[in-house]
Order: C-alpha cells, then sequence, then structure tokens
C-alpha cells in the first residue's frame, strides 16, 4: 500500500462536507446507540433509501461513523443502567453497573469512552499497516480452525463463572441450550419450534438481552426504593470521569491486549462484535491482579470489552472490504450500499478504490475523537441518572426495554420474550446464578455449532488434526489452566512463608 | 312530533346523501389516480442489506416517478420468508400492501417441498410482474485440474458449499452431483453468503459451489473460481461463453426430470405480488406501469449496477403461468428430488 493513497485519503477531509457528514453520523450513532434495541443497524436501515442515492463519498463514511460510534453510545446505558444499548455492550454491564451502584458512574463512563475512543483511533491506524498481514491469516484458517476460536471463546464461561462454577457453567449451558432452538441450517432439523413460526429463527438477542439484565435490576430496584447508587457518595463531577480516562492509561497494556483480540475477532467473518466483547473481558479478567473484584466493579472489566468492540468494527470493515464477507448485520448493510453504488467488495477495494477504502478507516479515527468530545462533557450529567429516585427511573426503564424489543422487528412476541426473559433474570439473580454466562452461551452456541457442522462435514471426525487447530487446543488447555496453576502457585508460596515464618 | 321526525329524517337524508356521494367519488377514483394518493408497502422477507431487499430497493427508488405515491420497505425476516409471505396473504386487498420475494425459495419451493407456518396457496396471489430473474452458475475453484464437466465427471468427493439447507444453492449442488453422476458428492451447507462459501473454496475446504449467476460472477472476477455451467436450460448474460448444462452434458430421462424441477422451481426472480382478491383494474393498472417502471432508464442503469444486467420482466399473466408450471409438477420428481437431496446434502 502506498503513502500516496493515505495521504489522498487525507485529502478527503480537506472538505467541510466531510466534516458535516462525519459530525451527523456521530449523533445519530450515539443517540441510536444510548436506547436500547435500535443501535446503529436500525439507523442505517432507516437512512438506507438517502444513502443508495448519495455518492459514495459521503454515504460510506455516514454509515462508518455512525457503526463507530454506536458502540460509545450503547456504553452510556449499559454501564449507567444495566440496559445494553447494543448487543456489543452487553460484556461492559458486568462491572460497569456494580460502578454506578457503587457511585462510581462517571469513572466507568470516562472509562468507557476514553477506551472505545482510543480503540477507534489506534485499530484505525493499525489496519492500515496491517492489510497485507491480516488477509492471508484469515484464508489460511478453516472451518475446523475457527471450531477451536469459539471454542477458545465458550471457555471464558469458566472465567465468568469464577465465583460459583457449578452455577456459572448451568447458566452458560442453559445459554447454549436455548441458543439451539429453531431451525438449523446446516443440518436443516427444525428444533424446539412446537409448530410456531416465530422460533423458526431462534429466540432473537436483543429481547433476551433485554429481558436478562434490564428487567430483574428494574424490578429489584422498584421494589427496594431508594436509587441505583447504592451510598450516597459524593459526585465529583469531570474529575470522576477523568479518573476513568486515567484508568485507560494506567491500563495501556490491557487496552492493546483487548484491542488486538477485538480486531482479530471481528476480522474473522461469521462472528460479531459480542463474542469478541466476551473474549476480552475474560482475558482481562484472567490476567488482573484482582479477578476476585470483576464483576463488582473492576474498571478493567469496563476498558476491556470496549476497547474490544470498537476494534471489533474495524477489523470487520477490512474482511468487508477485501473479501466482500460481512462480519456483522451491519457490515451486510454497507455491502449492500456498496453494492448500490457500484463497489465490488473485494480485491478492488485494495486497488482501484484504495482511497475511499482508507477513507473508511480514517473516518473511524476521526469519529472516535469525536465521539469523545461530544460524551466526555456530558458524562458527568449522564451519571447523575445513578442518583433518580427508583420509582421514577424503573417505570421509565421498563418502558424503554419493551418498546426497544418491539421496535426491533415490530414483533409483539418480541415483547413477551423480553418478559419472559425478565423473570427468568430475576429468578437468576435471587438465586444468584450467572447471567453473563448465560448470554455468552446463548451468542457463541450457534457460531459453534455452524463451525463444528462444517468443519465435521468437510473434513471429517478428525478435523482438529491441522496444526493451527492443534496449537488452538493448547491455547485453550492453557486458557483453562491457567487459574488452577495461579492458585497452585499461590497455595504453594503462602505454604512456604507459613514454613519460613 | 312530525316535525322532530321531519327533522331527523332529512338529517338522515342528507348524511346518506353525502356517504353515497363520498362512496361514488372513492369508486369512480382511477387507480391512477389511486396510486398518485396513497403510499404502497413493500414487504420483503430479509433483512435490509441482502439481494432481495436491494432489489426491492431498486423498484422503491423509481416507484414516485411512475406512481406519484411513494413505496415504504417492510423488512419483515423470519421463517424463510415464510412469516412475510403470511403477512401479505392476510393483508387487506386494497392494493397498497405488497410482497417482493424470490421465486423459487418463497413460492414455488415452499409449496412442492413444504415450509412449516406456511399458510398461504401460491395459486390465489395476485401477481404483478418478475425481474431480476438469473439463472444460476455452478463454478469450481480455479486451480483445480477440471476444465470441463466431462473432467469433472471423474472427481471424487467432490464437496460443494451452499448456505442454507433449502433453497436454490443447496437444491443446485443436488442436480449438479445428479447430472454428473458424482455418487460420492456432497453438498455441505450452513455457510453465510456466497462470499464465504468462495472463501471456503479458495482455502480448500470445498471445491465448487451453485449461486446466482451475480454471485458466480463475482467470485470468478475474485479469482477464486471458474464457472463451468449454468445449472438450466438458458446462458446467462453475467457469464459470458458459459453453456447451459442442458447443453453441456447427455442427460438421461430421470436427469431430464430433475433439471426440469430445479429449473422450474428455484428461479432466483424477485417476485412483486399482492395479496388474493385485489381489484383487476388496479392489478393490471399495476402490471401495465410496473414495466414502464423498469423499462425507465434510471432504472435500467441502477439494475445494471446492482445486479450487473438488466432484462425484460416477466409480467401477469405469463408469470401465473410459471406459477402453475410449479403447481403440475410431478410428485414422483418432487419425491425423487427429495430422496437425491437426502443422499447428497450432508
Amino acid at each position: 500500500m502506498g503513502f500516496q493513497a493515505i495521504f489522498d485519503a487525507l485529502g478527503n477531509f480537506a472538505n467541510l462536507q466531510m466534516w458535516l457528514v462525519i459530525a451527523a453520523g456521530t449523533l445519530i450513532g450515539l443517540i441510536f446507540g444510548v436506547v436500547p434495541g435500535i443501535s446503529g443497524l436500525l439507523a442505517i436501515t432507516l437512512m438506507l433509501p438517502f444513502l443508495y442515492f448519495m455518492t459514495p463519498m459521503v454515504a460510506l463514511p455516514l454509515m462508518m461513523t455512525v457503526m463507530a460510534i454506536q458502540f460509545q453510545g450503547g456504553a452510556i446505558s449499559a454501564i449507567l443502567l444495566n440496559l445494553p444499548g447494543t448487543p456489543g455492550s452487553s460484556a461492559t454491564l458486568i462491572d460497569g453497573f456494580p460502578m454506578t451502584q457503587r457511585g462510581e458512574g462517571g469513572r466507568a463512563l470516562g472509562a468507557a469512552q476514553a477506551a472505545s475512543a482510543l480503540a477507534n483511533i489506534l485499530t484505525a491506524l493499525v489496519a492500515l499497516a496491517v492489510i497485507p498481514l491480516i488477509l492471508p491469516m484469515i484464508v489460511a484458517l478453516r472451518s475446523a480452525d475457527m471450531v477451536f476460536i469459539i471454542l477458545l471463546g465458550l471457555t471464558f464461561i469458566g472465567v465468568l463463572a469464577s465465583d460459583s462454577m457449578i452455577k456459572g457453567l448451568l447458566s452458560g449451558g442453559v445459554g447454549l441450550m436455548i441458543s439451539f432452538v429453531g431451525f438449523q441450517p446446516t443440518t436443516g432439523a427444525e428444533r424446539f419450534i412446537f409448530d410456531n413460526l416465530y422460533l423458526y429463527d431462534g429466540i432473537p438477542l436483543i429481547p433476551l438481552m433485554l429481558g436478562l439484565f434490564a428487567i430483574p435490576e428494574m424490578v429489584a430496584l422498584a421494589a427496594k426504593g431508594g436509587h441505583i447508587a447504592q451510598s450516597r457518595v459524593p459526585i465529583k463531577g469531570m474529575a470522576d470521569v477523568w479518573r476513568g480516562v486515567m484508568d485507560v492509561f494506567r491500563h495501556k497494556s490491557l487496552v492493546l491486549r483487548s484491542q488486538l483480540i477485538g480486531f482479530l475477532v471481528g476480522a474473522l467473518p461469521g462472528t460479531g462484535a459480542s463474542p469478541a466483547t466476551f473474549m476480552a473481558y475474560g482475558h482481562a479478567r484472567q490476567t488482573s491482579k484482582n479477578p476476585e473484584t470483576f464483576g463488582k466493579g473492576n474498571v478493567e472489566g469496563v476498558i476491556a470489552p470496549e476497547s474490544a468492540n470498537n476494534a471489533c468494527e474495524s477489523g470487520a470493515l477490512l474482511t468487508t472490504l477485501a473479501l466482500g464477507i460481512p462480519g456483522s448485520p451491519i457490515m451486510a448493510l454497507l455491502l449492500g450500499v456498496m453494492t448500490m453504488q457500484g463497489l465490488i467488495p473485494g480485491p478492488e477495494m485494495l486497488t482501484k478504490n484504495l482511497d475511499l477504502s482508507i477513507t473508511l478507516i480514517w473516518v473511524i479515527a476521526v469519529s472516535g475523537v469525536l465521539g469523545i468530545a461530544i460524551c466526555l462533557p456530558l458524562a458527568p450529567r449522564l451519571s447523575r441518572v445513578a442518583f433518580i429516585p427508583g420509582s421514577l427511573l424503573a417505570p421509565i426503564v421498563l418502558v424503554f426495554a419493551l418498546t426497544g424489543a418491539f421496535s426491533y422487528h415490530a414483533r409483539f412476541e418480541d415483547v413477551l420474550v423480553t418478559v419472559l426473559f425478565g423473570v427468568i433474570g430475576l429468578i437468576m439473580r435471587r438465586l444468584d446464578y450467572n447471567r453473563p454466562a448465560l448470554l455468552l452461551g446463548f451468542i457463541l452456541g450457534p457460531i459453534f455449532e455452524k463451525f463444528f457442522f462444517i468443519a465435521l462435514k468437510a473434513d471429517g471426525p478428525y478435523f482438529f488434526m491441522r496444526p493451527i487447530s492443534l496449537a488452538l487446543i493448547v491455547i485453550i488447555i492453557a486458557v483453562i489452566a491457567i487459574g488452577p496453576l495461579k492458585a497452585l502457585v499461590k497455595g504453594v508460596k503462602s505454604r512456604r512463608g507459613e514454613i519460613n515464618t | 312530533m312530525v316535525r322532530t321526525c321531519l327533522r331527523i329524517t332529512v338529517r338522515i337524508a342528507l348524511l346518506a346523501l353525502g356517504l353515497a356521494a363520498y362512496t361514488q367519488s372513492a369508486l369512480s377514483e382511477t387507480p391512477e389516480e389511486f396510486y398518485k394518493k396513497n403510499n404502497v408497502e413493500i414487504v420483503v422477507g430479509f433483512s435490509a442489506g441482502g439481494g432481495t431487499d436491494s432489489a426491492a430497493r431498486t423498484v422503491t427508488a423509481y416507484w414516485s416517478d411512475t406512481f406519484g405515491g411513494l413505496a415504504k420497505i417492510n423488512n419483515m425476516p423470519g421463517g424463510g420468508t415464510v412469516v412475510a409471505t403470511n403477512y401479505v396473504w392476510k393483508a387487506k386487498p386494497d392494493g397498497l400492501t405488497l410482497l417482493i420475494t424470490p421465486f423459487g425459495t418463497s413460492l414455488a419451493a415452499t409449496t412442492l417441498f413444504g415450509a412449516p407456518g406456511k399458510q398461504f396457496d401460491v395459486s390465489k396471489f395476485s401477481y404483478i410482474a418478475m425481474f431480476a430473474d438469473e439463472p444460476p452458475g455452478f463454478s469450481i475453484g480455479k486451480d483445480l485440474p477440471y476444465n470441463s464437466l466431462e473432467d469433472l465427471k471423474k472427481a471424487k468427493g467432490l464437496k460443494l458449499g451452499s448456505t442454507s439447507a433449502k433453497g436454490m444453492p443447496p437444491f443446485g449442488g443436488v442436480t449438479m452431483l445428479h447430472l454428473l453422476g458424482l455418487d460420492d458428492g456432497s453438498v455441505i451447507t450452513g455457510y453465510d453468503s456466497a462470499p464465504e462459501v468462495g472463501l471456503a473454496i479458495k482455502r480448500g475446504e470445498l471445491h465448487g459451489m451453485v449461486f446466482t449467476s451475480n454471485s458466480t460472477n463475482k467470485e470468478v472476477k475474485k479469482g477464486v473460481t471458474k464457472a463451468l455451467t449454468t445449472v438450466a436450460y438458458v446462458t446467462s448474460p453475467l457469464l459470458p461463453g458459459v453453456k447451459p448444462v442442458s447443453q453441456l452434458l447427455k442427460l438421461s430421462p430421470e436427469q431430464q426430470r430433475i433439471l426440469k424441477l430445479y429449473d422450474a422451481a428455484f428461479k432466483s426472480g424477485r417476485v412483486l405480488l399482492g395479496p388474493p382478491g385485489m381489484d383487476p383494474a388496479k392489478l393490471e393498472y399495476l402490471r401495465t406501469k410496473i414495466v414502464q417502471l423498469f423499462k425507465s432508464k434510471g432504472y435500467q442503469s441502477m439494475a445494471k449496477t446492482v445486479f450487473g444486467y438488466w432484462e425484460d420482466p416477466v409480467v401477469g399473466k405469463d408469470l401465473e403461468k410459471l406459477v402453475k408450471e410449479v403447481q403440475a409438477m410431478p410428485k414422483a420428481d418432487v419425491d425423487l428430488m427429495n430422496q437425491l437431496a437426502k443422499k447428497y446434502i450432508k
């Protein structure tokens, strides 16, 4: 890739129109990201009739901005209300919401926004450099290898469940089972449909997610009274937010590792942002000096998924542009618009239309800067949500959750699913079962199954006898063993200490 | 008392007159005025961004130029288009709710092979037109040592990739394996899209695929595959120099029956239709004007960008004839296709 193309692409930012497009996309992405159920995907779908008639240099940057910025909006509702604004923000709430309950919502928001913006900027720059490296890697990975990459993600159920292994594994298992409802495209089997057409496509993710997390918290809040923040800690306004921003720079290594996980998983076709965020979260917990504080409001648990979900979209963009394979539903829309504009995704995007491809990557970086410029000053005010009386907040959030579920596909059944999983979530909360583990099982189940069946059919029962697959198996064993090994070493050390004293 | 009765009678009479005048004006409204005044909802059984959604959006983009009113897309994914088709089946036949759906996967295949939750009878819809019909292309990995169908007959364990276990691509694979007589071949389903199948071919996981000419053409242009034939009786403008399988292979009577069934049941063309019982005047008007839309320069230019080519649509009665042909397919042939699907789709 020539430097000339990079500078030509930068030249596109010399006109006011491009900045207006990015500013408009940033606002739209933030608003649609914050409101649960109506992620950037819906925003872009609504814009489609107009996008087709815009020039590629307007339509595609507008889409990219909405896509890149939605997670910054999604993190706000996840952290403050336990309502994941987008599926990619679902891991953020595990530690983000407990921070809000502790009166540290501003800090969590600061960390999330800084991690997101940094991911947008850094991975955009990295994307430019790694195009020649990443494509051969994607081509080299067969379905058999993908089985073990997803299995690696599934092992993080164990990490999420480390407080209570049995309950966590049970929750993850139930999540997997729920994910098996519907028509199985690899085998053609119809499972647990009960002659109900709604179940044909399986249980939808967004209504399940809204029910599992938003409803139990709000019902509990309404029943308990008071407000989300459990203690009346003083709000330090911008100082709290800056503390969160500085947390990101204090955990530089974690930020980079999470971005790498997000970027690589995003670049793999057919995975999406949610697995990447959980993998980054699990990795953060495993490598943290204080793993026991995860799930109780550890800022590292916010930084890791927010770094990963934004990095993920940069990776997905590469695969979409270079191979024409959409890594996420938004990328499928991007492909649709490109087709309407007469642009053929594939090698041409890296030769004939290289300046457009690089412009899109720059747009991710610029929108990251704009997003943080808007969100950070708002964060202190937003964090006051934690001090709104529950009697006022709970009905509003419940209405948002249910309308969000309905707006997903305008189906009443989605509202019922939200309510059903709200009840399940409430029971799980009361009995201390692990809701994130259930979600992770639900998200990874269909992807694992897809690659497993394809690998089995294409390569037979010994599909794992490939160097990459075997290497991945070794990594999985290491990931599973790292916790017990750490505990063993710690135990040996403490015993030695006892003997010495 | 009499005066009150009179007053009431006069009021009722005036109201009746008003209603009659309104009804008359509504009845005398021409389809042209109707579609100028009203907006149309076009239901699509897929999420936004896919092939059928893009095809529908080419129509809505030029709808107001032709009809005056607007057309809005309503994406209603679910049940492999069954949810959307059921919805239009039950919609009020006022001509304002229409469906754009693939002929093969959505209408013909569900009729011949069944589909869970299906409530509609394809013979009763109000058919307007079918457009963007491209014969499926069969392509194999560019580096494979086979350059013709005759060469390919020697292949061992040929693996063809597909998306879902139902629809045009997997049954295309089944048809090709049967026509080539490759008993040890298989169709591996579950990939998300044609480009993903292309990637699997590139990395050696699969050997070939059957997809629309447009998708086949894209993989050929990327240098991933080489097109060997169209799984049809006709050539495709998107695959120049590629002959149809009916000309390239000498087929047994049984193989001919399978190709005929596949060709009739798995057309990729997108059908624009309305609910059963639409006003014949409105239906005729839609049929006439939609041809005008499809022949407009703007639409043709957009179609060439999106589909890579433009062809005359199949309209009205001709389309109804195609539906009848599907319904008349012998059950024995359908059963045979099902048996072959069980054999090849692993």
